[in-house]
């Protein structure tokens, strides 16, 4: 069983006549239960993924599967959490509306929702802050909260898109602190991001995306040579692939 | 509960909460407040007048509140990005229009219905009577209101939510104008504007049908017969705007 399986996939956008592969033959597979880390530099293709993985655009061509389901299979959904990047919330809604409102998308009945909400809010530590609305929080309080509206259904698979990325240090003790936390619930996490120290720590393996294509994946402990970090690795692999299309 | 109604309370909550609330308000009592002062004025015998312009306040002031209401629910879920989010979750493409559609009909049959006690009162104040009659033309407001709704839904799929209510705003204009297209058809000569007029008849909804504001302040009944009709009328228009909407949607990225 895998968690997340792409064949092929490609996204290509067309804007202004121009087309740009955002992602290309990408060939991925992520097993469950560990903390998957979707790396790459800025536009190499990650948000795209997830994107076509939930469904909110379609693929150009080749497809994938989540949890052994087709993309396009609203069953799916039923399974999975998702943060977007730099996410957004109904900002006139408190955390109690919020998730609320996504338990009842979830036809979660009543009482296992509040029972719900409440485990959520002091999972991420928005207990006291529960009734205020979402347009007064700070950045690490939106990413918490965004964190705890992926858990409302129980989700076998969350994907995250940087959700360390622009909190301080503070914030991203935390929000880390959240993720392994989610990993010991038995959940399969997968989460892009570009900051490299966070992602040595927390993940079991990685993918690295460089202009729409995987050019490394695997277990980090088998990809790292003792005491080479993961910053030097990933400019290693960039630098190499690069030296190898000139 | 069903996911659309979900959706719905949900646009209806968020509008509770915003300034937009604040405009609906405004409207509603602009409108009661013009229907009150023409009868202040005119101490007398002038109900009948009185209850033409009440009518048509509460008609103007509905128009509004439903086109604001209707061209922005869909367009603030995409410009901040929630519906990335909720579209994450099992919510189907029609599910997600029909909960924008019925959270938006439901503020603003809600504002017709505050407006309409309040000028049912006033008038029952003025003349003494509970004037029934008067509640075939505000159900027709209120249908009218759900037809304006959902044009200015199907606009708000494509444009931003101010150039939806501008579009809508000018169908409301249109549409009370079109019944008048068969005449200048008929004496037009070019085939090609024959062709135009007979299609913006058909297209545009004929808001005109709505409208028995007249009728209904001189006392005439209206046979429910008409009534129903014209309830008919809407809901198949409605119904095709939404159909509309839908196909626009269903092909619409979200990333
Ligand atoms: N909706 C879109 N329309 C057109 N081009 C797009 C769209 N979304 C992304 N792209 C392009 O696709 C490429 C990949 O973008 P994507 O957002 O997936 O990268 P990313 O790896 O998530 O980058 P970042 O680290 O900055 O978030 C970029 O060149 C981007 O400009
Ligand atoms: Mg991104």
């Amino acid at each position: 069983m895998l968690a997340v399986k792409t064949e092929r996939l490609t996204k290509i956008y067309k804007t202004d006549g121009k087309e740009i592969k955002a992602i290309q033959d990408l060939n991925l597979e992520v097993t469950p239960n560990q903390i998957y880390g979707f790396l790459g530099p800025n536009g190499a293709g990650k948000t795209t993924t997830i994107n076509v993985l939930l469904g909110l655009t379609a693929p150009t061509t080749g497809t994938a599967w989540i949890l052994e389901k087709q993309i396009g299979d609203i069953e799916i959904k039923q399974k999975i959490g998702f943060l977007p990047q730099s996410p957004y919330f109904y900002e006139s809604f408190s955390s109690v509306e919020l998730l609320n409102f996504y338990g009842k998308i979830f036809k979660i009945p009543r009482k296992e929702r509040y029972k719900k909400i409440e485990e959520l809010l002091d999972m991420v530590g928005l207990t006291d802050s529960r009734k205020i609305p979402l347009r007064k929080f700070s950045r690490g309080m939106l990413q918490r909260i965004g964190i705890a509206q992926t858990l409302i259904n129980d989700p076998d698979l969350v994907f995250f898109d940087e959700p360390i990325a622009g909190l301080d240090p503070v914030g991203r003790k935390e929000v880390m602190d959240t993720i392994l936390n989610i990993k010991k619930q038995g959940r399969t996490v997968f989460f892009c991001s570009h900051v490299l120290h966070d992602v040595e720590m927390l993940c079991d393996s990685i993918g690295v995306l460089d202009k729409g294509q995987l050019i490394v994946s695997g277990k980090l402990k088998d990809l790292l040579k003792p005491k080479e970090s993961l910053e030097e690795y990933f400019l290693k692999s960039i630098e190499k692939k690069g030296g190898e299309k000139a | 509960m069903n996911i659309i109604l979900t959706i719905a309370q949900g646009v209806y909550q968020r509008i509770i909460k915003s300034r937009i609330l604040y405009v609906i308000v405004v409207f509603c009592l602009f409108a009661i407040a013009y229907s009150t002062l023409y009868s202040a004025v005119t101490a007398g015998e002038e109900t009948k007048l009185m209850k033409d312009i009440g009518l048509a306040g509460i008609a103007v002031a509905a128009m509004l509140i439903s086109i604001m209401v209707g061209s922005t629910a869909i367009p603030a879920e995409i410009e901040s990005r929630t519906i990335q989010t909720l579209i994450s979750k099992p919510v189907k493409k029609h599910e997600f229009i029909l909960g924008q559609f019925l959270g938006s009909v439901y503020v603003s049959l809600l504002s017709i219905a505050i407006m309409s006690v309040g000028f049912i009162i006033i008038l029952a104040i003025k003349t003494h009577a509970l004037n029934l009659i008067m509640l075939k033309p505000l159900i027709l407001i209120c249908f009218e209101a759900i037809v304006l709704v959902a044009v200015s839904v199907l606009f708000s799929t494509i444009c931003s939510s101010m150039v939806s209510s501008i579009l809508a705003i000018v169908v409301y204009i249109a549409g009370h104008l079109s019944y008048q297209i068969p005449f200048l058809v008929e004496r037009a000569g070019n085939v090609v504007t024959k062709f135009i007029g007979l299609f913006l008849y058909y297209a545009l909804p004929n808001l005109q049908y709505f409208n028995v504001k007249a009728p209904a302040a001189h006392g005439i009944c209206i046979p429910w017969g008409l009534v129903f009709g014209v309830i008919l009328y809407g809901a198949i228009y409605t119904a095709v705007m939404l159909l509309v909407s839908l196909v626009i949607f269903k092909n619409k990225d979200f990333a």
